[in-house]
């Protein structure tokens, strides 16, 4: 796991709170054969995973057919930063007898600091040429990672939105199949739209 | 931060093939002429991306291919999107039943969807409300509130979406007959409410008030939603007055109304500009200016007598001028 100050202080939460996330580590294998680790905790941020964990497959590795080394070490990436991020927002609960003001303070600071981090960590990972993201949309959505497929889809739909019908077509490649009559139909049936 | 098996580091050139492995299997069509890239997303993925667009952008999505057209329509998915509705209110009163006044919806929208509750049970502390005008899928409503059956509001809501503002009330709500509303979503999610405030209803001593035009109008308020304020304007145009169930309709920031002695009023939101447009000529002489109405960005006038159904265009408000366009025999 990387030395971010997250998961430094996820690791003490657990020696303190004596928690009962295991450390155990949990192999992830590529489509294109690949393997990759990732603590139990952030691979159960799919549900998919947590379900094969859950039902005991996952002790020989979890080969995962459908996604491709490069986007799952972005998954698991997105995994490690927002597993920890959940932690922190659970130890902060977690011990409210040892908390006096000044700890409050420092650590609604410190949380405000991190949700600009984990924003722009986010950010980062979505741009990304189009077959990427679009890759990373059919993983998040195979894995069931609801946070990581609703970060990809927005970016998708804030690149259409406000484009005319011709730009997306250009900007998505996609064929305009409509004969005349029909293309006709279905624009003068939303004409509202096209003002301006 | 991913640890990987040292057995399986891959070298620089088992790196390379495995993009090349990629860029075969998954993607087909990709870097060629025409590919279309989205084809790998579902439909579930696709509806989900288009249903976090404002609804001006999912309009021009349904112009995008067909596979986007019939995904925006398609029964499954079109719950999450964003819907036009199509067809209206009216009221039915019946002396044999309780409650004897109904009101109703008719829904002619693509397969009767959204639905729309007739009785807009989600305002709240409605005791009972009146739909005073429709306007662009907005209704001008005037509650009486449940606590206080003399307290009187108007309220502007949204159907569908079940979404509703009030307006500050003023003291006209239960006096004034003609309350109107103007909105239109191509140029602003603002809209404005026009009280045409009579004579009677003013305060004006019966003495003073005009002979020949029975409630004449005295003031026009005007209700801005962006503003947040009525403005008032004593009425110079005219004389005319404007019978309670008066026909309008509103166009390009232009309020047009039927009003008595054969006159359509049109007057604009600012209340700048007003128009008196005569109707066509008639032969004979009928007391009925209800056939006005919009369409295609147009002010027509529907006349009928006992063989024919004339359509008139308005050409210009300043010249008042009009032409003939659909002479239609009842026979």
């Amino acid at each position: 796991m990387a030395a971010t100050p997250a998961d430094a202080s996820s690791s003490s939460s657990e020696a303190v709170v004596g928690g009962e996330k295991s450390n155990k580590m949990i192999t992830l294998i590529s489509s294109d054969g690949e393997s990759f680790e990732a603590t139990e905790e952030a691979a159960k941020m799919s549900v998919t995973i947590k379900h094969m964990i859950e039902d005991g497959c996952a002790d020989d590795g979890i080969p995962l057919p459908n996604v491709p080394a490069k986007i799952l070490s972005m998954v698991i990436e997105y995994c490690n930063k927002h597993a920890a991020d959940a932690d922190d927002t659970n130890k902060h609960v977690a011990d409210p007898a040892d908390a006096d003001e000044d700890d409050d303070n420092n650590n609604n600071n410190a949380s405000a600091g991190e949700k600009e981090d984990l924003k722009s960590f986010d950010a980062s990972l979505v741009a990304v040429d189009q077959a990427t993201l679009f890759d990373i949309i059919l993983a998040a959505n195979f894995l069931s990672i609801k946070g990581l497929l609703d970060l990809a889809c927005q970016k998708v739909a804030d690149d259409i939105k406000d484009k005319s019908v011709e730009e997306v077509r250009e900007i998505f490649k996609i064929e305009n199949d409509f004969t005349k009559e029909e293309e006709e139909a279905v624009r003068k049936e939303n004409a509202w739209a096209f003002n301006e | 931060p991913n640890s990987r098996s040292p057995a399986q580091t891959p070298s620089p050139a088992q790196t390379s093939m495995h993009l090349v492995v990629i860029g075969r299997s998954n993607k087909k069509k990709k870097g060629m002429e025409g590919s279309d890239p989205m084809a790998t997303l579902t439909d579930d993925i696709l509806a989900d991306i288009i249903s976090r667009l404002p609804y001006k952008s999912t309009c021009c999505c349904k112009c995008v291919s067909k596979r986007w057209r019939d995904l925006i329509y398609h029964r499954h998915h079109r719950k999450k999107m964003p819907q036009s509705v199509v067809g209206f209110f009216y009221e039915g009163y019946n002396e044999c039943r309780s409650p004897r006044k109904a009101r109703y919806f008719t829904n002619l929208s693509r397969e009767y969807y959204p639905l729309v509750d007739p009785s807009l049970s989600f305002l709240p502390n409605c005791g009972s409300l009146d739909i005073l005008d429709a306007c662009n899928g907005l209704l001008l409503c005037r509650c009486w509130k449940a606590a206080d059956p003399l307290k009187l509001d108007y309220v502007v809501c949204n159907p569908t979406t079940e979404k509703w503002v009030s307006v500050p009330a003023t003291e006209w709500p239960s006096k004034v007959g003609v309350a109107r509303l103007g909105f239109d979503p191509a140029v602003t999610s603002h809209f404005h409410v026009f009280e045409f405030i009579d004579e009677e209803a003013w305060g004006v001593p019966e003495d003073e008030q005009d002979d020949d035009f029975y409630r004449r109008i005295h003031t026009l308020a005007i209700y801005s939603s962006k503003a947040g304020v009525w403005k008032y304007q004593t009425v110079k145009q005219g004389p005319f007055a404007i019978p309670k169930h008066s026909v309008s309709s509103f166009l390009n920031g232009v309020l047009n109304l039927a009003a008595d002695y054969n006159l359509i009023v049109a007057v604009d939101v600012e209340g700048d500009n007003w128009w008196l447009v005569p109707i066509p000529e008639r032969p004979d002489y009928v007391d009925d200016t209800n056939g006005i109405f919009t369409s295609q960005g147009r002010v027509y006038f529907a006349d009928s007598d006992r063989s024919k159904l004339s359509i008139w265009i308005l050409e210009d408000y300043a010249t008042g001028k009009w032409t003939l366009k659909h002479n239609v025999s009842h026979l």
